[in-house]
């Protein structure tokens, strides 16, 4: 289906690549990635296993050489130096540290040492908040308690960049309405930018404002969640057996012998119109869920 | 197709508070060297200096007395200045293992949280090494002073006045070589079971060496002049070979392992070749970490 939005538009990027691209040898991680997000957006970027969503934290991060393009974050160029990473808080997808005898204080008295905007009350704040203790060894903590623990690492510097890559997953439900939490108060307080990267997409249904569809290191859709909700409908409608269907733009069909189900892409009052004119009889209209979107989207393509 | 652009950044605005920036190489030497002492790894060298401690006190006060373990040491271990240095096949070992175990479970792929920090990322594995590296210097001094306060309280403080001058360098510069190397090799290393498999070969190798000397000791005036030794002596004992290089042990096939010791570290007419063995090996190590980290970089 054409016509999928791109491009978004904002005033100023927290995040932004230009053709960015990255090969494994024969295979494309990335390709010619244009990804753009605004400042202060939460941004969702879902894919499936192995779209290239960690390939493009790594790129953003400056931890891998792209092939092509570049990128960059708070407005500056990612790379080697180390410039870009002291703006960014990062929380890798891996829940394991190679330091099982560190204790938790000293893993932040680490983290600490390099970040020079290292905010001692706030992660005291987060550490109480988020009922960590500093004393255990990080070799006894818990899938949940690790990821809290790298929460509280990528926030007390209070970067201007959050890259989350798979936050919440592996966490039970307690844990990961806690982390959630956690996020929308520090964005609320910050206007941090956030891009996180997940194929868990419906745990970010109330929290994303701007959603970037990823399939074989190509960017499928980018939009915002409100174009999103509104122009992506599931319309039901009722139509004669000698029915012809209307040149829309259908990113998933469902049902027959005269009722139908489709899921299109376009505005609400157009689609309509053309389903009304070709003899249809539109019974409802309704947006879709994220994740319904995302999955229709990435459907779309694999069809 | 249109050019593209970045648009500009205001940088003015964010939760972040002025400041935000790169460190420098001391701040993160710093940082890695408390690391690799808080995560645990340094207990290698502590128990491998507790051990050498151990060795040397029972080297002066029981082991010279008992025939059968003088066979464990590289030499009967009251002929040499400095007791220590009977035990530098294992001292290098060590060296050797700690190379590895400073990226210990750290393959390239999964360095993201030390590399993640804000700070060049080449300058950043440097400071692993170079941190490694002061660990082993600490230790190996420690246990140096160790071994003197033992010989001194042995009451064979003069016989440390025979050592020569490359013996006490090689003593230290000897570890820190195969560290480097070892290092090098952790360092470029994709997964951890080929620096494990890589520690274990250096491990087998040095042991092979040590156990062939124990051997050779125990026959001493026998025909050591077997195949494995012969490919030993042409691949690393001959004068520039490695083990030339990292051990105060120039064992000549022909000779036995005592004159070699002797040699070594009382002759003074050792030191040139030691010097440059010493600067072949080091050019090779440092080459190899140079090369190591360019391709990183590049990675």
């Amino acid at each position: 289906m054409d016509g999928l939005p791109t491009r978004v538009t904002a005033p100023v990027w927290g995040i932004e690549t230009i053709g960015l691209s990255r090969t494994y040898g024969r295979t494309t991680a990335v390709d010619d990635l244009d990804l753009t997000v605004p400042e202060g957006a939460i941004y969702l970027l879902a894919g499936q296993n192995g779209a290239g969503k960690t390939t493009v934290m790594r790129l953003l991060l400056g931890l891998m050489r792209p092939d092509g393009g570049e990128s960059r974050v708070a407005g500056v160029r990612s790379g080697p130096r180390g410039d870009v990473r002291a703006h960014i808080g990062y929380v890798p997808e891996t829940h394991e540290l190679p330091y099982g005898r560190m204790r938790v204080g000293h893993l932040m008295d680490h983290e600490a040492s390099y970040r020079r905007t290292w905010n001692h009350e706030y992660a005291g704040h987060l550490v109480r908040e988020l009922d960590i203790d500093r004393s255990r060894r990080l070799g006894a903590l818990s899938k949940g308690e690790m990821r809290r623990v790298q929460l509280v690492v990528a926030l007390s510097h209070r970067p201007r960049v959050l890259l989350l890559d798979e936050p919440t997953d592996g966490l039970d439900p307690l844990v990961r309405d806690t982390v959630l939490r956690l996020l929308v108060e520090h964005v609320s307080d910050t206007g941090t930018t956030v891009l996180v990267a997940t194929h868990v997409v419906h745990e970010m249904d109330r929290l994303a404002d701007h959603v970037g569809v990823l399939r074989g290191g190509r960017l499928l859709a980018q939009t915002t969640r409100d174009e999103l909700r509104a122009k992506l409908r599931r319309y039901r409608f009722q139509a004669p057996a000698d029915w012809r269907p209307p040149e829309v733009p259908v990113a998933h069909r469902n049902g027959g012998a005269g009722e139908y189900e489709w899921t299109v892409w376009g505005d609400e009052s157009s689609v309509v119109a053309h389903l009304t004119q070709s003899g249809a009889s539109v019974t409802a209209a309704s947006p879709l869920e994220l994740n319904d979107a995302v999955l229709t989207l990435l459907r779309m393509e694999n069809r | 197709m249109t050019a593209r652009t970045h648009s500009p950044i205001d940088v003015s605005h964010g939760a972040q508070p002025a400041g935000a920036g790169t460190i420098g190489f001391a701040t993160a030497l710093h940082a890695q060297f408390l690391l690799l002492q808080r995560c645990g790894r340094t207990l290698i060298l502590v128990g491998a200096a507790a051990i050498a401690i151990i060795l040397t006190i029972g080297a002066e006060w029981w082991f010279s007395r008992i025939a059968a373990t003088q066979h464990l040491f590289a030499a009967p271990i009251e002929h040499d200045g400095f007791a220590l240095l009977s035990l530098h096949p294992w001292i290098v070992m060590t060296a050797a293992v700690w190379g590895i175990a400073v990226w210990w479970q750290e393959s390239p792929m999964r360095r993201e949280h030390v590399l993640a920090a804000p700070a060049d990322l080449t300058l950043q594995e440097l400071a692993r090494i170079a941190a490694g590296g002061l660990w082993l210097l600490a230790m190996l001094a420690l246990t140096t002073a160790a071994a003197l306060l033992v010989q001194l309280a042995g009451g064979r403080g003069d016989a440390l006045g025979t050592v020569a001058p490359a013996a006490w360098a090689v003593l230290f510069s000897g570890p820190l070589l195969a560290y480097t190397l070892a290092a090098t090799v952790a360092t470029a290393t994709r997964r951890s079971i080929v620096s494990a498999i890589i520690g274990i070969v250096v491990m087998m190798g040095l042991f092979a060496f040590t156990l062939q000397i124990a051997i050779r000791n125990a026959i001493r005036d026998g025909d050591p002049a077997d195949a494995f030794g012969v490919l030993r002596y042409s691949l690393f004992n001959a004068l520039g070979g490695l083990v030339s290089t990292t051990t105060t042990h120039t064992s000549q096939v022909s000779d036995s392992q005592t004159t070699a010791i002797s040699t070594v570290v009382h002759g003074a007419s050792m030191m040139p070749h030691w010097i440059e063995a010493s600067l072949l090996w080091w050019t090779i190590a440092l080459v190899a970490l140079a090369f190591v980290l360019w391709r990183r970089r590049r990675a």
